[in-house]
Order: structure tokens, then C-alpha cells, then sequence
């Protein structure tokens, strides 16, 4: 190969992989220096292989997906070569069934196996590509949760079919270029590439299905946890409510002890039993922040942690009367946010601190719920999200739905999830 | 700056006076506190009051009943309501209510509610005579700026549309297109391409349509309210 094909190649390749790993699975770029350091080194290393190993060129050209996908892209090493494997397959079935269209094209000069069919066929898969990123830029996020959270059997299943497919476009190939009669040679790919697409479809379908049931199972998770959340309210309403009646109640008895206490004249005791009732009256939790969604998930925390001296909440602010977010989607957001606030707070040893902020302008709504965490904590919580971590990926898309973003932060020993969406 | 409170217990109004006492110490601004033992007071007072304190339940006239009169005579005392019982806020949203505050919980919630709605009304600086907070639109005139305003009229001055843009800039003022710049206070809706401000759509740049989005977010961030 000459430097301009080398040249050519590199070029249209790259963008191929760069375009399925970023476009089509939604993977995101790293931040990692190194990245172009060991991309350099990868493509200078085709100048001794191209003097002295010309016969494993193909090893070299095969494996620079995978080098370009580890160097440039966020994740697991093992999902990355996942992705890789599936898309190598992607990459060259499309380009084999282009191939296999462009030699059918009658009075062309793209009649064979030439230099210039090839440089033609990598030049359309990119555009392909292209073009399947721009159809499907609003599903990546969708797309890359589905793929890093496939089970290894549901992977061998896309991969089984992607090989078959090969096996099928290949053979298209290989009975192209052999001398057969050009009628039978359309058949034959005509028939090929209706097989291939009907597998293609079938195997998206599938996984979509299989999304749409984890999805339908989360909400109904999700909706069972409210159902329990809002029992414990409710329970903790009815509480309240039966320590005020006897609270009223016993207020004779209340005032005869004071009045006891008083004649006696001792300062401390009047203190000490006043603080008593104080604590009496205000131990039941029942928090009102205007909505029954909120109110349930931040008494719910409260009350789990109430129990630890070291334990302090503050709650500002109310939700707006206008509010009408989907119930579901408020259930998620919350749900997911106060269950990462409680699991931070039981790990840290000293003053736990639990505040959450809600604002609100101009139909925009703004929650932001700080609480103490340990330094590693910002650090665990990429590894979770990176590992596919299912709430904070439902978080973000809830609240792109609603036009806001969501950020999340690590500062002075608290953790903050900043919420912003309009309403 | 004058905050008001107005609390018929003694021993309430006391420890409101000294949390905003120890929470504005460190403000440069001169903020004056008065304190009032009744809504029937407050009205009697001829003292204009930027944000008042104001307890829900009141002997004679309540809180709420005082929010109501305010609003509809147009007064625009900034409210932030001091209760013990939650479940009556329900009936204490309004135009002019900037927060609610436990009063078991004052300590903690009022001192940050009091700073943000400080920090709101402090947002505005005068450009040649005119309050920032007046203007609705800025449009660029060759080397004139053209201030249209609240009241309907409209106000030239000879200053650039640049120069405007960074004298604005700390009170709201967002730049949409090379001709119009505008008061974040007055934009209804951002739309595709367009901002909708009093029924009027003004065009924004395309290149600029994500910082306006994100501009206004931040500043609908900084001016929101508790409630």
C-alpha cells in the first residue's frame, strides 16, 4: 500500500469506528492525555511492518479499531472490547454490502476488487455511518445503556447473529467475484441482503423488547417503593396526630407538674421537664415541602437516620402549586437522588449533614440536595455510573425530558446533586 | 435596605431580630431592621419595608391576611413567612412571597432564604438615570443604544451595545442577538430561535442560542424563590 492509501485508510476508518463508538452506542471521550501518545505509536509502527512483515499486515489493520476504541473512549476495558467486536462486525458487513452493490453498477470502473471500489466503499460506509448518527443522535444514551448492561448471554446471541450475517454477506461476496452469470448474481445478493436485514431487524427488536421489559419492571419497582414510602408517611402522620390528642390531653397534667415545679422554685427541673416535652411533641417526623412525593422520600431518609445523634437535616423551601410533573418521573428523580444521599451518609463517621434546597423561577424548578460523604465518594460514584449504574442514567434522562440537567459535585466534605428542570 | 418583622410574640420576634441580626453582620450594605407587634402595625407605618418577616398566624389581622392586602394594592415588600405549622402554607403562596421558614428551624432556614432574597433585590444598578430593572430591551443604533422600558417609552443613549452588554452584565442583562441585548427579568419563554418578552419575540443568533439558554438558566437560579 502506498502512503496515500495508508493515508486513506486511517482516515476513513477511524471515523467509521469513531462514529459507531460515539454516535451509534453513545460511549464518550476520555480525558486521558496518554490517548494520543499510544495512537501515535500504533500508526508509526506501520512503517517497520510495512518493510519487513507485509504478510500479517491484515493482524495490524484488524487490530487498530480496538487500539483506537481502548485509547479514545470512557468504560471498562471489557466493554470497550465488547463494543469492539460488535462494532468490527457492523463495520464490515456494511461495508461488504456496499461493496457487493457498487460492482453491480453496470459501465463503471468500479468492477472488481480494485483500489478504487475500495477507497469508494470505506468512503460511503462513512457517510453511512453519518448518516445513522445524525437518525439516531437522540437514542445514544438509550443505545449505550442497552449495551453495557447486556447480559453475556444476550451478548453471545448479538454476536452469534452478527457472524451469521458476515458468514451470509461474505459468501455474496466471494460468489461475485467468481464467474457466474450476472442474473443469478443479483439474485444471490438480492436475497442475501433481504436475509441479512431481516436478522438485523429481529435482533434490534429483540433487544428493544427485552429494554422495554427492564423498563416496565423498574417503574413498577419504582411505583412499589412510593406505594411503601407514602404507608410509612401516612403512618407517620397518624402518629403524629395521636401524640398531639394525648398531648392535649395530658396538658392539665402538664401544667400541674410545671406549676409543682415552680413552687419548688428549681430552675433546672423546670428546664429539664419542659425539654422533655419539647422532645415528646417533636419527635415523630413528618416533613411538608408541597408536594407527597417529596415529602414521603425526605421523611422516609429522616426517619431512618434520625436514630444517629450525629444526624442533622435541614429542608428549604416548597414546591410550587403549578407543579405537574409526571408522578413517575418525580418518583425517579427523587427516589434515586435521596437513596444515594442516604447510602454516602451511613458511610461517613462524623456529622452527617442533610440539606436540600428547592427553588423555583419562572418555570424552572431547582433542587439541590447536599450531604455529607466521604473524600473517595465522588470517585465511587463515576465508578457506579460508568459500571452502567441504572438510577443515575433514569435521573439524567427524566431530566433531559424536561428540558434541565443535572449535575452532581464534590466539595468541603459534602456531596451535592444539583437539579434543574422546567415545569 | 429596611427588613421588617412582624411577629406578635415577643420571644419569636426576639429570636428572628438576633438570627438576622447575626446572619447580615458581615453585609456592607447599611440594612436597617424594624420590627412590628402586629399586621395592623406594619399598615400603620409609613416606613417602606423591601423585605418583611412575616409570622402567618397573628392575633387580629394574619399574615396572610396582610400578604393579600399587600398584593392587592400592589406594595412590592418582598414576603418571607415565619410559621410553626406547616400545613398553612398551603394558603401563603403568592406574587410577592420569597420563602417559608420554620420558626422551630429558624436558625438554619431563614439566614440563607434572607441572603438570596437580599442578593434579588440588589440586582440592578442605575445606567444614566434609569433603573436597570426598568428596562426591558436594549436595541443597537449604530453607535447608539436604544433602552426601551417597562412604561413603554423608550430612551437613546450614546453608548454601544458592547459597552451596555458589560455594565449590564452583573444584573441580568443577556445577549441574544449583535442588536438586542435583554433584561432576563422580563423574558417570558426562551423558544427555538426566538425570546418571548411581553408578547414581543425578539430573535436570537444561532450561534448564541445555547449560551442564552444557559444564561438564563443560571440566572433564573440566582433569582429564584422558596416557595
Amino acid at each position: 500500500m502506498t502512503v496515500m492509501q495508508w493515508f486513506l485508510w486511517f482516515l476513513t476508518e477511524t471515523t467509521k469506528y469513531i462514529l459507531i463508538m460515539y454516535g451509534v452506542m453513545g460511549f464518550t471521550f476520555n480525558k486521558h492525555k496518554y490517548k494520543y501518545v499510544s495512537l501515535l505509536l500504533y500508526i508509526l509502527a506501520v512503517i517497520p511492518m510495512q518493510l519487513y512483515l507485509k504478510d500479517i499486515l491484515f493482524i495490524y489493520r484488524t487490530l487498530w479499531g480496538l487500539v483506537l476504541i481502548i485509547s479514545l473512549f470512557d468504560g471498562a476495558i471489557s466493554k470497550k472490547i465488547q463494543m469492539y467486536v460488535v462494532s468490527y462486525f457492523f463495520i464490515t458487513n456494511i461495508d461488504i454490502s456496499l461493496w457487493s452493490i457498487l460492482i453491480n453498477i453496470k459501465d463503471s470502473s468500479l468492477t472488481g476488487n480494485n483500489d478504487l471500489t475500495v477507497s469508494v466503499c470505506n468512503s460511503l460506509g462513512v457517510l453511512f455511518w453519518g448518516i445513522t448518527t445524525v437518525a439516531i443522535r437522540k437514542e445514544r444514551l438509550h443505545i449505550y445503556n442497552v449495551l453495557t448492561n447486556l447480559s453475556l448471554k444476550y451478548y453471545t446471541m448479538l454476536l452469534s447473529v452478527l457472524v451469521g450475517v458476515s458468514v451470509i454477506v461474505g459468501s455474496i461476496q466471494y460468489s461475485l467475484i467468481d464467474n457466474i452469470p450476472e442474473s443469478l448474481k443479483k439474485i444471490c445478493m438480492l436475497v442475501g441482503m433481504v436475509f441479512s436485514l431481516i436478522i438485523i431487524m429481529g435482533c434490534i427488536i429483540y433487544i428493544y423488547t427485552l429494554y422495554m421489559k427492564k423498563s416496565i419492571e423498574y417503574d413498577y419497582k419504582m411505583d412499589k417503593i412510593f406505594y411503601e414510602k407514602q404507608v410509612e408517611y401516612y403512618k407517620n402522620i397518624l402518629e403524629k396526630d395521636e401524640k398531639t390528642k394525648k398531648f392535649r390531653h395530658d396538658i392539665r397534667k402538664h401544667m400541674r407538674a410545671i406549676a409543682s415545679l415552680c413552687e419548688e422554685g428549681d430552675i433546672g427541673n423546670i428546664k429539664k421537664y419542659v425539654e422533655n416535652l419539647q422532645e415528646d411533641y417533636q419527635e415523630c417526623c413528618t416533613i411538608y415541602t408541597g408536594n407527597i412525593i417529596s415529602d414521603s422520600f425526605i421523611s422516609s431518609l429522616i426517619e431512618n437516620m434520625k436514630s444517629d445523634p450525629k444526624f442533622k437535616y435541614i429542608i428549604r423551601g416548597k414546591i410550587p402549586q403549578n407543579f405537574d410533573m409526571n408522578q413517575n418521573d418525580f418518583c425517579v428523580l427523587i427516589a434515586n437522588a435521596l437513596e444515594n444521599a442516604e447510602h454516602a451518609l451511613k458511610k461517613v463517621e462524623g456529622i452527617k449533614l442533610f440539606t436540600i434546597d428547592i427553588k423555583n423561577y419562572n418555570g424552572y424548578l431547582f433542587i439541590k440536595i447536599s450531604n455529607s460523604a466521604l473524600a473517595g465518594e465522588m470517585d465511587n460514584f463515576y465508578k457506579r455510573q460508568k459500571e452502567g449504574g441504572y438510577g443515575v442514567y433514569n435521573m439524567k434522562k427524566i431530566v433531559e425530558k424536561y428540558d434541565g440537567e443535572i449535575n452532581f459535585s464534590y466539595e468541603n466534605g459534602l456531596f451535592h446533586t444539583d437539579i434543574a428542570f422546567s415545569i | 435596605m429596611k427588613i421588617g418583622i412582624c411577629d406578635d410574640s415577643v420571644n419569636d420576634m426576639k429570636q428572628i431580630k438576633e438570627t438576622c441580626t447575626e446572619c447580615l453582620k458581615n453585609e456592607c450594605e447599611n440594612i436597617e431592621i424594624i420590627t412590628f407587634s402586629s399586621a395592623e402595625e406594619f399598615l400603620e407605618s409609613d416606613k417602606i419595608i423591601d423585605i418583611l418577616i412575616l409570622d402567618i398566624e397573628m392575633d387580629g389581622m394574619s399574615g396572610i391576611e396582610l400578604k393579600n392586602y399587600l398584593q392587592r394594592k400592589e406594595i412590592k415588600t418582598m414576603i418571607i413567612f415565619v410559621t410553626d405549622h406547616d400545613e398553612l402554607v398551603l394558603s401563603a403562596f403568592g406574587m410577592n412571597v420569597f420563602g417559608f421558614a420554620m420558626k422551630k428551624m429558624i436558625n438554619n432556614q431563614l439566614p440563607v432564604i434572607l441572603k438570596s432574597a437580599i442578593s434579588v433585590l440588589n440586582q440592578y444598578i442605575m445606567i444614566d438615570g434609569i433603573d436597570s430593572r426598568n428596562i426591558i430591551y436594549i436595541k443597537a443604533e449604530r453607535i447608539y443604544s436604544n433602552c426601551f422600558l417597562a412604561d413603554g417609552s423608550n430612551k437613546l443613549l450614546r453608548t454601544s451595545l458592547n459597552t451596555m452588554e458589560s455594565k449590564l452584565d452583573s444584573v441580568g442583562f443577556i445577549r441574544i442577538h449583535r442588536t438586542y441585548l435583554v433584561n432576563a427579568r422580563w423574558i417570558d419563554r426562551i423558544l427555538e430561535g426566538e425570546v418571548l418578552i411581553k408578547d414581543k419575540r425578539m430573535p436570537v443568533s444561532t450561534r448564541l442560542q445555547s449560551s442564552v439558554r444557559k444564561e438564563y438558566k443560571e440566572y433564573c437560579e440566582k433569582n429564584a424563590r422558596y416557595c
